[in-house]
């Protein structure tokens, strides 16, 4: 291992677990969205190891955008729709949350844990998305955010990369916004 | 093997992952939305922020940056069905929202709604042990022809400061809780049904909160909501259950048929029943309207594919003195229900029959539809029709499908990384994305 890999290797978890404590202080303002661009920021620029062996095979871009996109196109067919009217800010607030949280989460928190292996990238970062957004949400919605990071998790390693889950979770959050 | 083959066992294995992951997705949703602990969303995040709260008289850490609310008068039109376009109306800053829900129909008549806020302490002292926790905010409505203040039943939906837990509203001068309101801290909401249009505020417990920030407090706890009262309690209520009791209500009637008040609901708050409109006529002064929970599974199983949702409630109205029944006058009849309630039922000779066209309160999980004065009305489900454990434990199969699923992906991950790990001699890549 060179002296760079282990430089990376041992600030990935500083940086994680910051980028973990400041997304889950926001609560609904401006200023959380300002804290969510700068965990994406951290979470595009931060070096990433990739140390599990490569799935042989990968699917089209918008394929995995489809078959995960498809969950949340059906569960807000159910849901009852909201009195909160979306402005442009609501719409911006909710793409910049998706991207940001994808950067961070499905490429920096995804590339650390897949030392362990892809099966824990997939559900530690899943959790870790769940439970920092329970303290502006309630831990009611653990369950429904981890069943989401699933989706996000699989994106990840059946594109290869994290732009894909950041589409659809954009879409989700429209789904939820609009 | 030729490589198109190499390449299609791992794609299939990665489709299906997929799919595992959007099945337990959607498991966890469905589960979720059974328990009632989400409603509204297919993912909580995005932290929207809501735009600062604007005051008529604002607090002393708002006054600086404070933009005063205006008054908004909106038009609304009657269709030929005697449904209003549009069903609700909300000011342009998002902070008031009247809905509308039955409005007496006066044929061919749009009509205009004026929503004025207003600063609470200037229209009447708040309760004891109370603060307004937003403005108040004043809700007319008039038909534009005859200029007669509109009549029908309404849901009021208020954006509230800080913490707000009860809608009051202005009853000879004086403020007067409306029943459960349905508060949603995510959204600073609260929402609860009027039979009248008036003044309304959203109101919290105790003394304000300071806050530096405007609006940092959203995820404020939700208000207390009262268990439902079951006639025949599901096992899982059977202990702390109230049963709920039969309720007459008298309504006077004027000489045009109209009556006074327009809608009467139940004192816990799981049924009210509208009736803004009767045959007038000599003797006929006021009518007696009552309210009767049963046990809906007594008088009749669920259609195919649907389980009740609630108690049973036989709604009569006859004329007070002469114990006439009333024929076929237009009403509305709104059920609390618990689960997920998609129909009303009617009972008939036939068993239990669905009216059309219900309306959902959205979050405030009520139901209304449009009928006549009299009849047996349940709220249903679709979905299996519940086991012997009753209608409240029907939601918890969702939620153990989700838990199954996720419980098999395990299982079937941690084998998998250990056989790979034993054929593979494990590489380590360094790259960067």
């Amino acid at each position: 291992m060179t002296f760079a890999t282990r430089t990376r290797a041992s600030t990935a978890p500083a940086a994680i677990g910051a980028g973990l404590l400041a997304l889950a202080a926001r609560a609904p303002s401006v200023g959380a969205l300002l804290v969510t661009a700068g965990v994406g920021a951290v979470g595009a620029i931060a070096p990433v190891e990739r140390r599990y062996e490569e799935p042989s095979a990968r699917l089209p871009f918008p394929w995995v955008v489809a078959l995960g996109a498809a969950p949340f196109f059906v569960a807000a067919s159910w849901m009852r729709p909201s009195f909160v009217s979306a402005g442009a800010l609501a719409i911006i607030a909710s793409v910049l949350a998706a991207v940001a949280e994808e950067l961070f989460f499905r490429r920096l928190v995804f590339g650390w844990l897949s030392a362990w292996g892809p099966g824990v990238a997939v559900v530690g970062s899943a959790a870790l998305f769940a439970i920092v957004h329970a303290p502006a949400y309630g831990l009611a919605v653990l369950p429904i955010d981890f069943a989401a990071g699933l989706i996000f998790g699989w994106q990840r390693r059946a594109s290869g990369g994290w732009q894909a889950p950041a589409l659809t979770h954009s879409i989700a959050n429209l789904l939820a916004a609009l | 093997m030729n490589g198109t083959s190499t390449e299609a066992a791992p794609r299939r294995r990665l489709i299906a992952w997929g799919l595992a992951t959007s099945l337990v997705y959607l498991g966890v949703v469905a589960g979720s939305m059974s328990l009632g602990w989400i409603a509204s969303r297919p993912l909580y995040d995005g932290m929207v922020p809501l735009p600062p709260y604007r005051w008529i008289n604002p607090p002393a850490e708002r006054e600086q940056d404070n933009q005063a609310p205006q008054a908004e008068t909106f038009q609304v039109r009657m269709t030929p069905e005697g449904l209003t376009d549009p069903a609700s109306v909300t000011t342009s800053d998002g902070q008031a929202t009247v809905i509308f829900y039955l409005i007496a129909p006066v044929k061919g008549e749009s009509f205009v709604v004026t929503v004025t806020p207003q600063d609470p302490a200037r229209v009447a002292g708040a309760p004891e042990g109370s603060y307004f926790d937003g403005n108040a905010y004043k809700v007319e409505g008039a038909y534009e022809g005859s200029q007669a203040p509109l009549e029908g039943l309404f849901s009021i939906v208020l954006r509230y400061s800080v913490h707000a837990r009860r809608l009051l509203a202005l009853k000879d001068n004086a403020w007067e809780a409306l029943f459960q309101p349905v508060v949603t801290p995510i959204d600073l909401q609260m929402i609860a049904m009027t039979p009248v249009l008036g003044t309304f505020v959203a109101s919290g417990e105790g003394t304000r909160p300071a806050t530096g920030a405007p609006h940092d407090e959203a995820t404020s706890s939700q208000a207390p909501v009262e268990p439902y009262r079951w006639v025949n309690p599901p096992p899982g209520r059977a202990g702390d259950n109230q049963k709920p009791g039969t309720e007459s209500f008298t309504i006077r009637v004027d000489s045009f048929g109209q009556t006074d008040p327009e809608s009467v609901a139940t004192s816990d708050g799981q049924v009210a029943a509208s009736l803004v409109h009767v045959p007038p006529g000599e003797g006929k002064s006021s009518v007696e309207v009552v309210i009767e929970p049963l046990d809906p599974y007594e008088l009749g199983p669920p259609p195919q594919g649907q389980h009740f949702d609630g108690n049973a409630y036989r709604i009569t109205a006859a004329y007070a003195g002469s114990g006439d029944p009333i024929p076929n006058a237009p009403s509305s009849v709104i059920f609390r229900h618990q689960d997920d309630a998609q129909e009303i039922l009617v009972l008939g000779d036939s068993g239990w029959a669905t009216l059309p066209n219900p309306s959902y309160g959205r979050r405030s999980q009520v139901v209304s539809v449009r009928t006549t004065a009299s009849g047996t009305y349940v709220v249903a489900s679709r979905g299996a029709a519940p086991e012997a454990a009753g209608p409240e434990n029907t939601g918890l199969v969702g939620w153990w499908i989700g838990i199954g699923l996720m419980v098999v992906m395990v299982a079937v991950a941690v084998p998998m990384r250990r056989r790979r790990a034993k054929v593979t001699e494990v590489e380590t890549k360094s790259e960067l994305l």
